[in-house]
């Protein structure tokens, strides 16, 4: 019996002679390639890979489209604000869902320093992403005039690197490493005061992704098929005035988290300080941002967002460090014995992230710590030009 | 394992190059064997056991069949063969699927049954490997075949891991002879697998799913969208079925061409069919020659009582609709496919056609009738229910005006521009003009496209829709 022999079809409704079970082509028999062909061939094809990665490259005209699902809804919220904004705090989720604009903006209510902050925190957002979007918020900022109220970008100090493969492989959270950013990330991984693993995992990340970047991997389809906004965080996001913050609630009873807050309410002890990291990336991150917030006349300032577990350790870092405008503020509010206010059940959606309510008195504590350090009270406003550290 | 994950890209790139490295035909062949069942045991390693016995099982049972010519001992031994694969797929498959039906029919009449709290997780491409493995044991009762005396060569067939998960369906006849001597490929074979393997991926990562994330909100949440947006996600499911499944075959046959060897052509322009008979010779084509060979044939085929050959074409695509998926609306897919099939059999028996001399109108008027057909149809495929199907197809029918959610309007020009580019690459035979330029010309070409197709990248893979089945 030949194996191979085709077999032999019914005309039926369901099959055609012509349709049904057909072989490839057949090729024609080529000529076996030298090595010097396969090496041009190779070369060919690097060529025209690059050459087209460059044009897609040059045709894009905004790479910044951040993933979507999580993302894209701050903004949308900058957009929904354009003009009415004048401060914005940005980090991770510390932030997203730990601070609050509106008891921030009630604290510096009546002083020099009044202002309309967003919440543009980012969870999941890494350093560098931290820095693009308080980039584009600036930028996004109108000339100052004479009426214009006080302008802060609050940067979290602690921001994770939070670099993750669906980072790495996502084609839409990883366009933000450009040439500029990827050298920001570098600058955050000292191996001295990381350690070389760290180090070389932070710096092999975005260097990575810097050449997806470059290689414009879903940068194109992102421009196309613009990914729709996820309607209920943004619902949630900017129900109530809330202005970007995501809010959390309480930890159901019983579930881990609130098992864990138990656990370190119930540590006590003296909490241990340490020395807070400020690495070359901090310092990086203000001349990044430098020349913008120099024209749209921002002050830019470092804070720490607290944990619960500050009530072990807590960091320490100094008042300010020095920026390429002046001294820069570290306002530190994980301390609890600062702050024990702070430290409350109710407070604490898990051990590192606040609930509304406790997202209420941080950010009343940061613009307080804020007003003291800048020596400003509602009854004797300075006038703004003079916002500065005394 | 997805072929458009990197991991696969590595994994492929291993195997590729260790199997090239060994020199005899029996090295490789327990290399590919190896290699099949890693890719297999990568989604679950219990099935590849499973996947491994009912092999051994089926080459037994043909064996056995070959060894003897009593008549009533070889039903015996294909009997078990086809209730071991069907026992499996039954199972598996259609274990929820039938104790839900019997509950619902029990609380038609007044009975309450509780539902079993058993979840059955289903092997992924269980429906094409059993469909693949009682081809050979239903080939060798007919002695269409041999049965196959190695048995690392037949658990290779049934394991071969282009094709093992989502098909095409690859008959022994076509398969096993290829195992028979060492492969060889041309440079001209290579050029032909990259060509295809690149296309698959374009269908699939840049086509397929960038659109999916509209086609799933509309049939998520159907009450909310417009007429507009309705018509525009069913076109665009239409377009994402067909690059998704299209682009895993295309990409299936390259991978097998890069090792040697050649798998059946799974479609050939389907959405180009000028009637839905035309339609079912270009669609899945590996899976309607199956149901034509195993079950219309067996039913008896084409009879010359009329309503016997329409008897038999309608249990085939009601089988065929119930192979897709384990739920009522795809039965109904199937029989609606089956209900045209015998419209368009009565029709061409009683308005003959002189297939040299149709003219341009009524092939315009045959294509733009079976396309809605199609495409009413696939609303039924996806769908989650019939109720959201029929919203949806009255809707597509402008029965219903629907809600205010629209999708971009540009979104149409996809499914215009398949349609187009179908065409013209039938026309200019783009494939054959592609793998005819000379290699640094083909590889310039390649780079470039490479470099377009990862800039359009999704924002995550999705699972190829056929791997469901």
């Amino acid at each position: 019996m030949n194996l191979a022999a085709p077999y032999v079809e019914a005309e039926t409704p369901l099959a055609s002679i012509e349709g049904h079970d057909r072989e490839p082509r057949e090729r024609r028999d080529s000529p076996r390639p030298t090595s010097r062909h396969i090496v041009a061939s190779v070369a060919m094809m690097s060529i025209g890979f690059v050459l087209t990665a460059a044009i897609v490259h040059l045709s894009i005209r905004n790479p910044l489209r951040l993933y979507a699902e999580i993302r894209s809804e701050k903004l949308a919220i900058l957009d929904q604000w354009r003009g009415r904004e004048s401060s914005a705090a940005f980090g991770s989720s510390h932030v997203d869902d730990g601070f609050d604009p509106r008891a921030f903006d009630a604290e510096l209510r009546g002083t020099a320093a009044e202002t309309t902050t967003l919440n543009l925190g980012i969870s999941g957002g890494s350093q560098t992403e931290q820095a693009v979007v308080a980039k584009k918020f600036i930028d996004s900022l109108p000339d100052p005039g004479k009426d214009s109220q006080a302008r802060f970008v609050l940067l979290e100090i602690t921001a994770g690197a939070n670099f993750t493969n669906d980072h790495l492989f996502h084609p839409r959270a990883i366009n933000i490493y450009d040439l500029p950013i990827v050298r920001l990330a570098v600058d955050y991984s000292n191996p001295r005061k990381l350690g070389w693993r760290r180090a070389i995992g932070r710096s092999g990340f975005s260097l990575l992704a810097g050449l997806l970047h470059y290689t414009n991997v879903g940068m194109l389809s992102s421009s196309i098929f613009s990914a729709p906004l996820n309607e209920e965080l943004l619902a949630s996001q900017t129900g109530d005035d809330r202005r970007g913050l995501t809010p959390n609630h309480l930890a159901a009873p019983g579930s881990p988290e609130s098992r864990a807050d138990q656990q370190l309410f119930a540590a006590g002890g003296v909490p241990r300080p340490e020395p807070g990291e400020v690495l070359d990336g901090h310092y990086a991150l203000l001349r990044y941002l430098a020349d913008a917030a120099r024209r749209k006349h921002v002050q830019l300032v470092y804070f720490v967002a607290p944990r619960l577990d500050n009530l072990i350790t807590y960091s320490v870092f100094p008042e300010s460090i020095k920026g390429p405008l002046g001294p820069v503020l570290i306002l530190n509010e994980g301390q609890p014995a600062l702050h024990p206010e702070l430290y409350r059940a109710g407070l604490w959606h898990d051990p590192t992230h606040l609930t509304e309510a406790g997202a209420a008195i941080f950010s009343k504590l940061l613009a307080d710590d804020l007003k003291s350090k800048l020596q400003l009270t509602a009854a004797t406003p300075a006038p703004r030009s003079e916002l500065a550290i005394r | 394992m997805l072929f458009v994950e990197l991991r696969f890209f590595v994994f492929f790139a291993i195997v590729l190059i260790t199997y090239w490295s060994l020199r005899s035909n029996n090295l490789r062949k327990w290399f590919l064997l190896a290699a099949s069942y890693y890719f297999y045991g990568s989604w679950d390693w219990r099935f590849a056991c499973m996947l491994f016995g009912l092999s051994c099982g089926d080459y037994f049972f043909a064996r056995c069949i070959s060894q003897t010519e009593d008549r009533r001992a070889r039903r015996w031994y294909v009997t078990a063969s086809l209730t071991m694969n069907l026992s499996v797929l039954a199972f598996f498959k259609y274990f929820h699927f039938f104790v839900n039906s019997a509950i619902a029919a029990a609380s038609a009449a007044h009975i309450h049954l509780d539902e079993p709290t058993i979840h059955i997780i289903l092997p992924v491409g269980v429906s094409f490997f059993t469909f693949q493995s009682l081809s050979y044991t239903i080939d060798v009762y007919r002695r269409e075949i041999p049965a196959v005396h190695s048995i690392r060569d037949y658990v290779l067939f049934a394991a071969f891991f282009p094709q093992l998960v989502a098909g095409p369906i690859v008959r022994p006849k076509y398969f096993v002879p290829q195992l028979a001597s060492n492969r060889h490929v041309t440079v001209d074979d290579i050029k032909h697998a990259l060509y295809l393997f690149l296309l698959g991926y374009v269908k699939k990562a840049c086509i397929a799913d960038n659109i999916s994330p509209y086609v799933d909100k509309v049939f998520n949440a159907p009450a909310h969208w417009s007429a507009l947006a309705s018509i525009t996600a069913t076109w665009l499911y239409t377009v994402q079925i067909f690059s998704d499944f299209s682009g895993y075959s295309d990409m299936a046959i390259a991978v097998a061409a890069m090792m040697g060897y050649k798998l059946v052509l799974n479609f050939d322009a389907p959405y180009l069919s000028e009637s839905i008979q035309d339609f079912w010779r270009r669609w899945h084509i590996s899976l309607s020659s199956w149901i034509r060979d195993y079950i219309y044939i067996s039913l008896g085929g084409r009879s010359k009582k009329l309503w016997l050959t329409y008897r038999n074409l309608m249990i085939t695509m009601l089988a065929g609709g119930l192979w897709h998926g384990a739920a009522w609306t795809f039965v109904a897919w199937g029989g609606l496919h089956g209900g045209a099939l015998v419209v368009n059999q009565e029709f061409r028996r009683h308005f003959p056609l002189n297939k040299n001399a149709v003219p341009w109108w009524r092939r315009a008027f045959g294509w733009f009738l079976t396309m809605n057909f199609v495409c009413i149809c696939w609303i039924l495929f996806r769908a989650s229910s019939f109720g959201v199907a029929w919203l949806l197809i009255k809707r597509y029918l402008l029965f219903n005006h629907g809600g205010d959610g629209s999708l971009p309007v540009w979104l149409i020009f996809f499914a215009i521009g398949l349609l187009l580019l179908q065409y013209l690459s039938r026309r200019i035979n783009l494939h054959d003009l592609v793998c005819d330029l000379s290699l640094p010309r083909f590889a310039f070409a390649y780079g470039c496209v490479w470099a377009f197709a990862i800039s359009m990248l999704p924002f995550g893979y999705r699972p190829f829709i056929y791997f469901q089945f």
